[in-house]
């Protein structure tokens, strides 16, 4: 993971890795994945103002991903199950 | 590195097992939640089992090499799956605040991994025995899984 900062413009991230600052597809793919998700989170929290924001951010997020993999997310930040086992 | 995070051979054998069985099962609690896309932690994979103790179930765990151990039988433990390659497996004997098994069985969200096929307690359904419980752990992740299943619902 880079540790420069996160761009919420996709439009902005793509200047960005085209600058040659970050050449990466993946980092691209989930700007532009994060951008999406927080664009949707606003529209629904705009209809639900009592719902929390970041949660919707993930769940749309973990939408992405198969069955399994949300299910090992969970498990892995539960500590019941290790990265590599 | 989520994608480097699987089931075992052992838990993925016992699964399609329960399946050529015909073992009847919903996944509940937070790791169905979690499978339906809620960002939520848990430890373990509760399975809602229709027949405990039955022969189906039995001849799948003895398909893969795995035994039931009923309730009490080693001092006051719940039921078990064992041996420790199966740990990741919580047995569950009922679920409050939901409808019978097979009322929830039939309004199950059924998701696949790879050709094993796993059926989970309904989103709305997690809400509501979290909802009925009144210990602290289950009303703090309530605002978690509402507005998952906004999103979801929405996502849909």
């Amino acid at each position: 993971m880079s540790d420069k900062p996160l761009a919420i413009s996709s439009a902005d991230s793509r200047a960005g890795a085209e600058r040659g600052s970050i050449e990466s597809d993946q980092y691209l793919q989930f700007i532009e994945a994060v951008a999406e998700a927080n664009q949707r989170a606003e529209v629904i929290v705009a209809a639900y103002p009592s719902l929390d924001r970041s949660t919707i951010v993930h769940t749309l997020l973990n939408l992405k991903l198969s069955p399994e993999e949300r299910l090992f997310k969970s498990l892995l930040r539960g500590g019941a199950r290790a990265i590599f086992s | 590195m989520v994608e480097r995070a699987r089931f075992s051979v052992e838990e993925i054998a016992l699964l399609r097992a329960f399946a050529e069985h015909g073992v009847r099962y919903l996944v509940v609690g937070l790791s169905s939640a979690a499978l339906q896309g809620a960002p939520v932690v848990t430890q373990d994979v509760d399975l809602w089992i229709e027949e405990l103790g039955s022969e189906p179930f039995k001849a799948a765990l003895r398909q893969v090499g795995a035994f039931y151990v009923p309730p009490g039988l080693a001092g006051s433990n719940p039921p078990m799956i064992g041996p420790e390659a199966f740990r990741l497996f919580d047995l569950v004997v009922d679920v409050h605040g939901v409808g019978n098994f097979a009322d929830e069985y039939a309004n199950a969200v059924e998701v696949r991994i790879g050709d094993v096929p796993l059926r989970l307690l309904s989103l709305k359904s997690v809400i509501a025995s979290k909802e009925s419980l009144g210990r602290q752990k289950d009303q703090a992740v309530l605002p978690a899984l509402r507005a998952a299943l906004t999103a979801i619902s929405r996502d849909s």
